[in-house]
């Protein structure tokens, strides 16, 4: 991620993620980074989210295909990069970047619009990693997006309102 | 210099298990650092750069590239290329200016 980009993680439906402490890299006053991998729920049912059918929805909505690799592909429209995680044809994970500039809350709404729909379209929920992995909805995006030392800098920088999530 | 005339950073060398280097991202995902293995230089350098900068007591912060970094370090590389910038640098090109831990870090339990 870059500096100018804060990102979520949207996990499919039998999936979960987890939480690992970074046996090295180390952050700010010598906190250890966290690693967060996707793993299958225990009772988690394979198949409930094909990939490419997750992947032509966003073509739909107007994502261009930008890098197809071994597990995963990206696309791309206007501001926001997603990340489809494939395993064995089931979607695990599905990242979102979105990249920040000077005026990005006049697109919070809708940011916060597309990934309501994409949720709903697809079961997806975010995962809240600084508690653990839990997953939430959607209303907690831009509360999530905020946890990023690159939005901070930008709601300092340029005198962002704190991002509110509803029934909080 | 850089290659990009409006980047004030410098081309430069990072060891990424003998320096000491901070990671801007609190949270890393573990498949984008498995991707990143083993280290591409040349890969690094066309898409977006490894941009560090190095504050006074020579901290090395992460500011782009956190995942690359994080798979040099776990492969046991002990030197890579980025571009390194002092704080002041940093403020030149991005105008931001550079404050080390953000702004105002969130808790971690």
């Amino acid at each position: 991620m870059g500096w100018q980009e804060s990102r979520v993680t949207l996990l499919a439906p039998g999936w979960r993620q987890v939480v690992e402490i970074s046996p090295r890299a180390r952050t700010f006053g010598g906190i250890p980074v966290r690693i967060t991998r996707a793993v299958r729920e225990e009772n988690g049912r394979a198949g409930e989210v094909p990939t490419e059918a997750v992947r032509r929805w966003l073509e739909q909505h107007g994502f261009v295909l930008r890098e197809q690799g071994k597990g995963v592909c990206k696309l791309e429209r206007d501001d926001v990069l997603a990340e489809l995680y494939d395993k064995d044809g089931e979607l695990a994970e599905l990242e979102l970047t979105f990249t920040l500039s000077r005026d990005a809350p006049t697109r919070w709404e809708a940011w916060q619009a597309f990934v309501r729909e994409l949720c709903a379209a697809w079961g997806l929920r975010l995962a809240d990693w600084a508690a653990g992995g839990k997953l939430v909805g959607p209303e907690e995006l831009l509360r999530l997006l905020s946890q990023t030392v690159s939005w901070q800098d930008f709601q300092a920088h340029f005198g962002w309102p704190t991002p509110v999530t509803p029934g909080r | 210099m850089s290659s990009n005339p409006t980047d004030s950073g410098v081309r430069g060398t990072i060891d990424p298990i003998g320096d000491d280097i901070i990671f801007r991202e609190f949270r890393l995902r573990g498949w984008n650092i498995d991707a990143c293995k083993p280290f591409n230089q040349a890969q690094s350098d066309a898409h977006h750069p490894i941009r560090i900068v190095v504050d006074h007591d020579g901290k090395k912060y992460v500011l782009q590239g956190n995942h690359r970094v994080a798979g040099a370090q776990e492969d046991g590389l002990r030197s890579i290329d980025g571009i390194l910038y002092t704080p002041k640098q940093w403020e030149d090109f991005t105008g931001l200016s550079f404050i080390p831990g953000g702004t105002n870090n969130p808790i971690i339990e």
